[in-house]
């Protein structure tokens, strides 16, 4: 009792709280927070392609040791490698946004396939009209796909990209990506 | 176990207990709704309010009123009120008051029902005297139609002789509707500035498309004082294409007026629909409410069974003909997918995230063989409607070409909400109220739905995109309509 009071005094005091953790081979999936699930879809020996469902599937690259914030629980990909990957839940405490990295960190699960270069993350900007002035972060990314031809289709390019924005909790007000 | 460190446990499991109850449980409070035009005088509406996309409440307010509404701290608050003669509106606030001010619509004096507008020089140039000619004919016969099967008072418009622009054409006469025929080389498109110059998070897409080609110019009265004039016009504007030739033999203008001519007399029927939806484009939505009710065939591009083959294998036709197998007995076609920009080749594509599909070229042989006849095309998609390919490299004239009795589809880089990738919906206006082409196409296709003419679903579901919201006024400005404004579809 000593012990987990402790502990449970010490997460909160951090921020977070661990909820699980999960190793998964390719196509596994495994249960986490209320009603949330995650699937690993694919994964290189640095990163991982997930999904994640707490009612409607969403998808995220991840890199190793890297967090995703998604639903008020922070999924970090803790190892890889033995032909699975290993990922820690922890529920985030409710805190205000205050540096561009926290709000990178609330919207990487929709930017994080596109390059680090692209991203970009603007603070102090009306969310799209919703909330009046001043109360979000902007964070978009975006690429441009480049396919080549096969003997049946043509070569093309299209630009890709997502914008989202992000309240003073971390909340996704709005989500806007290029069709 | 010592008392001073179960007592220090049991505040600090109590202060987040206390955290958490303050944070996340939901708590009644009133909000003070105001209305009123843009003089000020106050307005009769139905107003919804918002918490977090989802609807919390909906009053009749009649000026101002204290409505009730359940929503955690911190929640998105936003409002939307709608109102005969006015363009609905929908305002964010914090706090617990809102001020909505709404724009009238324009007031006109209707000369006419519809119009069919053409530049017959242009045509002469681009087609030559006889099938210039010959095209002329089919738009009388389509005056006659409208006329005949539809009760519509329709004049049509050569731009040689009354009138010398459509612009003046429109402002004189004032229709309900109008239909322009041929392409940019007939009657240009109007080209407006992004809306998403200096948008935040969204430069990356004004960078891309710097301008937007729009047909809302035509449609806009003299008049207008909307915020945002070229977001809503006031007349239901479509249009047959042609291609983006100055030069050409092609008989596609006969075809699609012969179709337009041929709905009169027999409405093509909505009844079912299918939708070809990129894998990284998915939501719930899509078995949501009237996308339940018409039947919603949702065929996952790539679909699971192709998930092993790489990206361009070289079996694309194989996968082309079965996924137009699919979405075959559908009347109502929803392509939510991606499409590459001029001057690279059409395609519509579909992404997992890693890889990239290609669905849809011109070209491609079972594709080219289909028959769309009758069936209304809503494009979701980057390009999916730019006027600046020529008639054989364009799919929306595919489509048309084919016997589509309208296509839907984005001029330029369009953008969704994808809050519907990870939203549970309980009310379609929540659908609604999401904005960007997600909210815009389930509205066109709500009003045909509801029995209204295509022009008018497109012209309504424009005003469901808030001024002041960048992606919104961008979604308002780059759909086109191609095809007849006065269709309307049977049961």
């Amino acid at each position: 009792m000593k012990k987990a009071a402790l502990i449970v005094a010490a997460l909160l005091a951090c921020g977070s709280l661990l909820l699980s953790t999960a190793t998964l081979a390719t196509g596994q999936t495994a249960s986490y927070a209320d009603g949330c699930t995650l699937t690993l879809s694919d994964y290189s020996a640095t990163a991982a392609f997930i999904e994640l469902d707490c009612g409607q599937p969403t998808q995220a690259f991840i890199a190793l040791n890297e967090s995703i914030e998604y639903q008020g629980v922070s999924v970090t990909l803790q190892s890889l490698g033995q032909g699975n990957a290993t990922f820690s839940f922890k529920a985030t405490a409710r805190k205000k946004i205050t540096t561009q990295a926290e709000a990178l960190d609330a919207a990487r699960a929709f930017v994080s396939r596109y390059p680090a270069e692209s991203l970009e993350i603007e603070g102090g900007v009306d969310c799209d009209g919703r909330r009046g002035a001043g109360k979000c972060w902007a964070v978009s990314g975006h690429e441009k796909i480049s396919v080549p031809a096969t003997n049946q289709t043509p070569a093309y390019e299209r630009l890709t990209g997502a914008a989202a924005f992000v309240d003073e909790y971390g909340e996704i007000v709005r989500l806007v990506s290029v069709t | 176990m010592r008392l001073e460190y179960a007592a220090i446990a049991i505040v600090i499991i109590a202060a987040a207990a206390w955290l958490a109850y303050d944070n996340f449980m939901p708590r009644e409070f009133t909000v003070s709704v105001k209305l009123a035009d843009s003089q000020g005088l106050p307005i009769n509406a139905t107003v919804q309010l918002y918490a977090d996309d989802r609807l919390a409440a909906e009053a009749q307010v009649n000026g101002e009123a204290n409505v009730k509404i359940s929503a955690k701290k911190g929640a998105a608050l936003m409002a939307r009120a709608s109102a005969d003669g006015f363009i609905p509106t929908r305002a964010g606030f914090s706090g617990a008051a809102v001020k909505i001010t709404m724009q009238r619509e324009t007031a006109r004096t209707q000369k006419t029902d519809f119009v069919i507008a053409t530049g017959y020089a242009n045509l002469e140039k681009k087609y030559g005297a006889a099938l210039a000619n010959e095209i002329k004919t089919k738009i009388l016969e389509l005056a006659s139609a409208a006329q005949q099967y539809d009760g519509l008072q329709t004049q049509a418009i050569f731009l040689d002789g009354n009138y010398s622009t459509v612009g003046e054409a429109v402002n004189a006469l004032q229709p309900a509707y109008l239909l322009i025929v041929g392409g940019p080389a007939i009657v240009p498109f109007g080209e407006a500035e992004t809306p998403l110059k200096g948008a935040s998070g969204l430069g990356f897409v004004a960078m891309q498309d710097p301008m937007v080609p729009t047909d809302n110019d035509y449609g806009m009265l003299s008049t207008a004082e909307y915020d945002c004039n070229e977001c809503y016009p006031d007349v239901a504007v479509g249009r047959l294409p042609d291609g983006n030739e100055t030069k050409s033999e092609s008989r596609i203008l006969v075809d699609l007026l012969n179709y337009a001519i041929a709905a009169h007399e027999q409405k093509p029927v909505l009844d079912s629909m299918a939708s070809l939806v990129s894998k990284d484009s998915y939501g719930g939505h899509l078995h949501y409410s009237l996308y339940s009710q018409l039947g919603n065939r949702v065929v996952d591009a790539p679909p699971n069974y192709f998930r092993a083959m790489q990206a361009s294998d070289g079996r694309e036709a194989e996968r082309l003909a079965i996924m137009l197998a699919s979405l075959g007995p559908a009347s109502a076609l929803f392509l939510s997918v991606h499409g590459s920009s001029p001057p690279w080749p059409q395609v519509f594509s579909a992404s997992d995230g890693s890889n990239e599909y290609v669905l849809l070229a011109r070209g491609l042989p079972a594709l080219e063989s289909q028959n769309f006849s009758g069936k209304i095309i809503l494009a979701d998609a980057c390009y999916g409607g730019n006027p600046y390919r020529n008639e054989n490299e364009s799919l929306s004239l595919m489509f048309l070409s084919k016997g589509a009795a309208a296509f839907v589809g984005s001029t330029t880089s369009a953008l969704a909400n994808r809050k519907v990738s990870s939203h549970e919906f309980q009310d379609e206006r929540e659908l609604l109220a999401l904005g960007s082409s997600t909210a815009f196409h389930y509205a066109v296709l709500k009003g045909l739905a509801n029995g209204e003419r295509v022009g008018d679903a497109v012209k309504a579901a424009r005003r469901e995109m808030q001024f002041g919201v960048p992606a919104d006024e961008l979604t308002a400005i780059q759909y086109v309509l191609y095809g007849d404004p006065t269709l309307k579809t049977g049961a």
